[in-house]
């Protein structure tokens, strides 16, 4: 089994902090984020304002799991594993969808196509649920805090 | 998953590639790999509940003009 983690998720994942569906699913699965999502959460963590729903949420975490959270930023957790452009661009251009996504939405659901994982996102994207319903790709939206 | 011949034929090759290059990988990772030592984990939280982390950084910025936030 495979997960696709969006940026949210990311952080749960770097803070320890994953929780019900999402700790067993990680428990039982090779775990993938995107590029795209490991920038937004990594530019976060370097210059985000802090007021942001990435960056509030590192900035309120008690000072030493800040610590360690920008260290596993800054050099990945090898338990979190990406695919660049090589080949996740072909397919990205490759999908065909009822609506057309944009980069961040192409780059989730190449990846997911290839792992054959489930994608699993904190933040609802009607688009690319609609999307992965049209491949059938399973898509998992993890209840908010 | 619902795919095409042609787009099927491209996921195909991009998965053979993928795990030639080691980037899919077929076994997920225990949590005891995490690349952090145990031993580094608990020396990085000394140094910031001993307030030896907020001394250097305020060193550091005291030193240097850029790094001033007021």
């Amino acid at each position: 089994m495979a997960l696709v983690v969006d940026d949210h998720l990311l952080i749960d994942l770097l803070a320890e902090d994953a929780r019900g569906w999402l700790a067993e699913a990680v428990e039982a699965s090779v775990v993938y984020t995107t590029a795209s999502w490991y920038y937004r959460v990594a530019n976060a963590a370097g210059r985000g304002s802090g007021s942001g729903s990435l960056s509030g949420r590192i900035a309120t975490m008690p000072a030493p799991m800040q610590l360690v959270v920008r260290d596993r930023i800054a050099r990945l957790l090898e338990s979190i594993e990406l695919i660049g452009p090589r080949r996740l661009v072909p397919l990205m251009a490759g999908l065909r969808t009822p609506r057309r996504l944009n980069y961040l939405g192409s780059e989730a659901l190449a990846l997911a196509v290839l792992t054959e994982a489930i994608i699993a996102v904190r933040t609802d994207s009607p688009l690319l649920r609609e999307a992965c319903e049209a491949l059938r790709v399973d898509y998992h939206l993890v209840g908010a805090r | 998953m619902k795919l095409d011949p042609e787009f099927q034929a491209l996921v195909e090759r991009a998965r053979a590639e993928a795990r030639e290059s080691g980037e899919l990988r077929d076994v997920p990772w225990s949590a005891s790999e995490d690349p952090l030592p145990a031993e580094a984990r608990a020396a990085l939280i000394d140094w910031v509940e001993s307030g030896d982390y907020d001394r250097a950084v305020a060193e550091i910025v005291a030193d240097d003009p850029d790094l001033a936030t007021e």
